[in-house]
């Protein structure tokens, strides 16, 4: 019995692990921005 | 429906809310109007004083008053009925809270404290505004013991030892703001007051610009904590989704409440009398309070994508249209939430150290807390109003101010992509925040700004068209909607989610490391502000 | 407590991210000088305009290239109000504030301060190009704020 309820959540987790792709990759795009404008302003300050 | 008493508290803090935001949106149309230069001010207004209304209205009465409101009915719903001491003592709380509102408004129409939301020293207002403040202040004190009261009793009674998510959450909010807030209590009670009404003649500037900032940085983590706490526990319920984490979400409380304090030199990056390794050093400790709002990201994502994929969405972004985007109550807090990924990477931006060069007190950062306050935070506060409204007045949100919401939302995103992109791009070019309309003598440079302020007075007048289209659904929901039974949104968490860690709960812990992180960050350079301070300054009225 | 595994690399490449930003401008501040200004001298505001060098607020040239800037902010204006240099000249702008507290900022440039009563503020440009520039106060002081400014000539 324990030995099943590991197994089942072995699975429930790699399940889990697969959805959220989408999560990551927006999260992903977040940060991006978030780089770019950062390097964005940072290159004004180093023309001024 | 919670109980009828604790919804009529909520609802007195959230009409207090909605005058002060209807009456500092009047001056924030009057002052994109006057820096485009399209009208001049009648009746001798001055445009630092309107600015002083909006600043006070918006950024500490409309939300301090909605964020207590919203509170109380939250815990009133997740805790059951408040007792009756803490019940009493949030009408207490509410009495001085508006007595000093009233005052401070009176004598900022009178013209006696043009000096600007942040009333910076030696600029000095009459002793009856920093009085208004204090009562504002303490005012709100006797809410965070009333609901910390409320949290007591109901944990010695039911023996629980973790509390329901938006409570605990609650008690974390009103705890910050309890720390910050000691030090704009002290600045404004020891300093200020004694040197307006005249018993002290000098003031030390630096020492309350200090305590000011001490109580700045975590007073915006005031203001975004409770959208957080919209965003945890009631939008996963809404789209028909599961919390994602429980015990992310309460560390990621925990965070803010360690990290968001020890930083206020990161608004006195520019100043003198500090030196450069502790400005750095509280740079440090700013970009450890980012964190918890990438575990925010990262558990705002995937709630959409779980609850998506349960629906049946396919491939790696369907779950993204799934989304209830016609459901107002949704879509206006998804709207902040997408929002705060400029606002956020521009808040990086700003305590970057010497990058705080390129626009400190520039229109860039009006453009930035527009995003942040009065768009992430608005929006989600907005978002949260038209269910909470009709909830608590025992009405109900129908479809077709549904749909006004939904338009609603929509102007207020476009107004303020013009107004606040148009602020964005003018400050990087250095023209000035709090500065009325001038052309300095037609210096070229100046003149080029011109163009980016009309932009704003566009977007300022996109926005006043949704606050009044804000005030007519408020209204409507509030008394002539019809009656029924509204549901308060309250997620549960994912049952395959880990259980959570009564550590969490442990404040004393909490509150021991956020006071030594305060005591680390801030002791040394105060008490050389105190040991090398030059003299003090007399007042100034200059208005 | 379960942290997922796509949530571990999110937030490690968060923090690399952010911990890059922070080297970035900590090298810059701390081997290359680009310190945010932080002087700590101090003086009494009350006596400012008569305290040695602020009795006589002057630009003078110090070397090649380079010149001081002794300048007092007051409600409403800098003095002094022109200002005349060379171009590729270095300025190094020496500011304190005989009443309320001013903003200093050239547009456009990276020079950017404040100046709080008591204190004295520093801040050094060096000025390629020719042009009229601005220097504005940008804090507000009262009801004049928005005329608070005036200009250095960089002739070329
Ligand atoms: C109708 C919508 C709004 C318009 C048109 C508007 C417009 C403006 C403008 C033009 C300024 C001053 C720019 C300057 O001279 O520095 C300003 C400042 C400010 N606004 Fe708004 N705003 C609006 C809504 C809000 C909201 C909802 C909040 C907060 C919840 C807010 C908070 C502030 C704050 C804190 C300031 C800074 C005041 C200061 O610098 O002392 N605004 N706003
Ligand atoms: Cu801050
Ligand atoms: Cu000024």
């Amino acid at each position: 019995m324990p030995q099943l309820q590991s197994e089942y959540k072995e699975k429930v987790k790699v399940k889990k692990e697969k959805e959220l792709l989408g999560t990551l990759l927006s999260v992903m795009g977040v940060g991006l921005f978030i780089v770019l404008s950062w390097a964005a302003v940072y290159l004004l300050y180093l023309s001024r | 429906m919670i109980d009828k008493r604790d919804a009529q508290l909520s609802l007195g803090f959230l009409s207090v809310s909605f005058m002060a935001l209807f009456i500092g949106a009047i001056a924030g149309l009057l002052q994109t109007l006057v820096r485009s230069g399209t009208i001049e001010l009648p009746l001798s207004i001055g445009y630092y004083q309107l600015l002083t209304a909006h600043g006070v209205l918006l950024a500490l009465i409309f939300t301090t008053f909605f964020i207590v409101g919203f509170l109380y009915a939250g815990i009133s719903k997740t805790m059951g009925a408040l007792y009756d001491v803490p019940r009493r003592t949030g009408w207490l709380g509410f009495a001085m809270m508006t007595f000093g509102t009233i005052l401070a408004t009176i004598f900022i129409l009178l013209n006696k404290a043009t000096v600007l939301y942040t009333f910076y020293a030696p600029l000095q207002a009459s002793p009856w505004f920093y009085v208004a403040l204090v009562h504002v202040v303490v005012g709100s004190w006797l809410c965070a013991f009333s609901m910390w009261n409320q949290y007591y009793i109901w944990k010695r009674r039911t023996k629980n030892k973790l509390s329901p998510l938006f409570s605990y959450m609650a008690v974390m909010t009103m705890a910050l703001w309890f720390i910050a807030t000691l030090g704009v209590a002290a600045t404004v009670i020891l300093q200020f007051i004694p040197w307006s009404i005249g018993w002290v003649d000098k003031i030390d500037i630096l020492i309350s610009r200090t305590l000011f900032w001490y109580f700045g940085h975590p007073l915006v983590y005031f203001w975004l904590l409770p959208a957080y706490m919209c965003w945890y526990v009631v939008i996963p319920k809404i789209i028909g989704g599961k919390i994602f984490s429980d015990a992310l979400a309460r560390l990621s409380f925990v965070l803010f409440l360690l990290f968001s304090i020890p930083v206020g030199f990161h608004h006195q990056l520019l100043e003198p009398g500090i030196s450069h390794s502790w400005k750095f050093f509280q740079v440090v400790l700013t970009f450890m309070v980012i964190v918890p709002s990438l575990m925010t990201a990262f558990s705002m994502f995937a709630v959409f994508e779980t609850a998506g994929r349960k629906k049946g969405a396919k491939g790696l972004f369907g779950w993204f249209k799934v989304l209830p985007w016609k459901d107002v109550r949704f879509f206006a807090p998804m709207m902040g939430m997408l929002i705060f990924v400029p606002a956020g990477a521009g808040g990086i931006i700003n305590a970057s150290h010497q990058l705080n060069q390129v626009i400190h007190n520039t229109l860039w950062v009006t453009g930035h807390f527009h995003l942040t306050v009065a768009s992430t935070v608005a929006l989600t506060f907005f978002g949260i109003a038209y269910w909470l409204v009709p909830y608590l007045s025992g009405r109900t949100l129908t479809p077709q101010m549904n749909r006004l919401g939904i338009i609603q939302t929509i102007l207020w995103t476009v107004g303020m992509a013009f107004m606040s992109g148009a602020m964005h791009l003018v400050g990087l070019f250095g023209a000035p925040r709090r500065t009325a309309y001038t052309t300095y003598s037609d210096h070229p440079q100046a003149l080029d700004w011109v163009p980016y302020q009309a932009a704003m007075a566009i977007g300022g007048t996109i926005l006043f068209i949704a606050i009044l289209l804000l005030m007519y659904i408020i209204g409507y929901l509030a008394f002539k909607a019809p009656k029924g039974e509204m549901d308060f949104p309250v997620g549960e968490v994912e049952e395959e989610a880990a259980a959570t860690p009564v550590i969490l709960e442990n404040w004393k812990l909490w509150v021991g490391i956020c006071a030594a992180l305060i005591l680390i960050a801030y002791t040394i350079p105060f008490w050389h502000m105190i040991e090398h301070g030059p003299p003090g300054s007399p007042g100034y009225k200059f208005w | 407590m379960h942290i997922h595994k796509y949530e571990k690399i999110w937030l490690w490449s968060g923090a690399v991210c952010l911990t890059i930003f922070l080297l970035i401008v900590g090298v810059s501040a701390y081997a290359m000088g680009n310190q945010p200004p932080s002087h700590m001298e101090t003086i009494d505001p009350k006596k400012a305009a008569l305290t040695a060098p602020f009795d006589k607020p002057a630009l003078t040239k110090i070397g090649d290239n380079e010149y001081e800037a002794v300048m007092l902010a007051q409600a409403f204006t800098f003095t002094p109000s022109k200002m005349t240099v060379p171009k590729g000249s270095t300025v190094h702008f020496k500011v304190t504030s005989t009443d309320v507290v001013h903003g200093f900022q050239i547009p456009a440039t990276n020079v950017n301060m404040m100046i709080t009563p008591g204190y004295v503020s520093k801040i050094s440009h060096t000025f390629d190009k020719p042009g009229k520039y601005l220097i504005l106060c940008n804090e507000y002081c009262g009801v004049g704020h928005q005329v608070m400014a005036v200009t250095l000539e960089v002739t070329s």
